[in-house]
């Protein structure tokens, strides 16, 4: 019954999606331009094939990635209150896009810097946490994650005073609002690889992971080497943000509501809530970009439709759900 | 046959010593009931043995070869660990969290099938706590949480069971059945290191005893040598008289002797 809820959903989302936006499109038309492309109007065809589609496609993409990204980080660092953004991976990953935009590098090196300056903000956020001993840990992780997101945000902020006001400054600015508008198929080349090769070993130990939310000594003893695990997570779990943040910015709340919504509707255990994170995530975000460029003529920023849609819906289910 | 054997080991945490020289044989298929004060090192010493405290110096043989020469899943086969009940991050339910124990016998990728299901699910029959089944583990009671973390370790069937303090939250009725459940595991030939401070359930179960003592020396005998109110007096800082005025402890023994 839920699993038929569910199809029934995503293929309305999915449906919607590709039929509306500036150029309507009838379900026929749909049809026939997914299988016989050349029968129709090529306009029709390089707007369905290289903006609708690849924007489809990312937002699929990066919202099932930014959700098992940050169910991943709440399992590893035993605190259901982290994500993406509040860890400051984000704002690293934006850092480093930031840098390389500045320094004009080109798409894959921006990725790349996006994983670095994610991958040294996470190293840094769990190794200050680790050493303010004398305060809870969650806390700790929290507001060491504030600190270190802030010193990035500010990081940022100093880059946008340099750089050019005339070029850079707009690309920029354009980029760290977060969307979806500017997605080509190129950028979706990179990203959907980096994000697909994150989401693998997620997905593949996701029962395992289940195990870094223990007492670490407790899963030593029970078999499983934690340090790998954890690195491998950690690494997976940037490798998905920093990808997402390198095409499409700063993206936030998916991360962290998503994982809870999800495991309000199946529990806590892994197996089952990982692969439900990345579906619900992905539909989440295709959900939200389309309204964020149908409802109006121009098109709104989706970090206001997702926060729009995203927290009264949470609500409802904290306020209803059982634990 | 030895299945851990400690020797001249110092232990401690970042290098200061909590303990300077402990010496200790345990053989398979016998109960050992480690006696101390509060912070007296006991959990330091389980930890130690478990693996997850590295010792400062001194050498730790586990069936034969050095602890670290086992892989980690390897010593998981071998050893399980009780530690002391805690809320947990998550909301698991009872069978999610006895099933973690399996994690040794399963693939890298793997999820656990019907066959790990079942142990669990029998387990936490046996340990008559079957119908917690589907609670979810932050909602339990103090015992009954001791109780699932018990189930875990015995899902891993490990040869050697460490417990620490497992009796510490549990009511009357579940002391005695897990003093019964410590027996039928012995006669199973599993080899039990159980920390408690219950001098009169190690005179009920433990086949030797080992005194943590005030000044930081650990000593091994039997309970007769050990378990008397002489030797309990120096152990826990008290009179004699006042142990003697309290406690009864020869009855237990008799009793012990009689089954």
């Amino acid at each position: 019954m839920k699993f038929l809820c569910g199809l029934l959903v995503s293929l309305a989302v999915l449906a919607s999606a590709l039929m509306t936006g500036a150029f309507p499109l009838g379900g026929a038309e749909v049809i026939s331009l997914l299988f016989s492309p050349e029968t129709l109007d090529p306009q029709l065809a390089i707007v369905f094939w290289q903006i609708r589609l690849p924007r489809i496609l990312a937002a699929l993409l990066i919202g099932a990635g930014l959700s098992g990204a940050g169910a991943a980080y709440q399992g590893m660092f035993q605190n259901p209150l982290v994500s993406p953004d509040i860890l400051g991976v984000a704002a690293g990953a934006g850092l480093g896009a930031c840098l390389a935009i500045w320094l004009q590098m080109p798409v894959v090196a921006v990725q790349a810097m996006a994983f670095i300056g994610g991958l040294l903000i996470v190293t840094l956020v769990s190794l200050t946490a680790r050493g303010a001993k004398h305060h809870d840990p969650i806390l700790a992780l929290v507001l060491t994650g504030i600190a270190w997101g802030t010193l990035s945000g500010a990081a940022i902020s100093l880059i946008k005073i340099l750089a050019d006001p005339y070029t850079q400054l707009p690309s920029i600015t354009f980029w760290l609002l977060g969307g979806l508008s500017s997605i080509t198929p190129d950028d979706l080349y990179y990203a959907g690889t980096g994000i697909t090769v994150g989401v693998l070993p997620l997905l593949l130990l996701r029962w395992r992971l289940n195990l870094l939310s223990l007492p670490e000594e407790e899963a030593l003893v029970m078999g499983v080497n934690v340090r790998h695990l954890r690195l491998v997570c950690i690494v997976s779990a940037t490798l998905i943000t920093a990808s997402a943040v390198a095409i499409a910015g700063i993206i936030g709340w998916v991360g962290l509501v998503v994982p809870h919504v999800s495991r309000l509707l199946t529990g806590t255990d892994y197996q089952r809530l990982m692969p439900l994170s990345l579906f619900c995530g992905g539909l989440f975000l295709l959900c939200t970009d389309t309204l964020a460029r149908t409802v109006n003529h121009t098109e709104l920023p989706l970090g206001i439709v997702t926060s729009f849609i995203g927290a009264p819906f949470f609500l409802t289910l904290l306020l209803r759900g059982k634990r | 046959m030895k299945l851990l054997h400690l020797n001249r080991v110092r232990l401690g945490y970042s290098g200061e010593t909590l303990l300077a020289d402990v010496t200790l044989k345990l053989t398979a298929g016998k109960v050992y009931c480690l006696l101390g004060n509060n912070g007296s090192g006991k959990s330091s010493l389980l930890r130690t043995i478990a693996g997850v405290l590295r010792p400062i110096s001194g050498d730790i043989q586990l069936a034969g070869r050095p602890l670290t020469a086992w892989s980690i899943k390897e010593r998981a086969k071998l050893m399980a660990w009780v530690p002391q009940q805690h809320a947990g991050a998550f909301a698991w339910s009872v069978l999610e969290m006895v099933m973690m124990g399996g994690s040794a016998t399963l693939g890298l990728f793997a999820v656990p099938g019907r066959s790990l299901r079942t142990l669990a699910l029998s387990t936490l029959a046996r340990l008559g706590i079957g119908s917690l089944a589907q609670r979810r583990y932050p909602t339990l009671s103090g015992g009954e949480r001791q109780l699932v973390l018990l189930a875990r370790a015995l899902v891993q069937r490990p040869a050697l069971l460490l417990l620490d303090e497992p009796a510490a939250s549990l009511d009357f009725g579940h002391q005695i059945a897990l003093l019964e459940k410590v027996r039928e595991l012995k006669n199973s030939g599993m080899t039990l290191l159980m920390a408690t401070h219950h001098p009169l359930h190690a005179s009920a179960i433990a086949d030797e005893v080992i005194f943590i003592t005030p000044e930081g020396e650990v000593r091994q005998g039997t309970p007769q040598s050990m378990l008397n109110s002489a030797s309990l007096a120096k152990l826990y800082r008290v009179s004699q008289a006042e142990i003697e005025r309290w406690l009864i402890l020869h009855a237990f023994s008799q009793e012990k002797i009689a089954c």
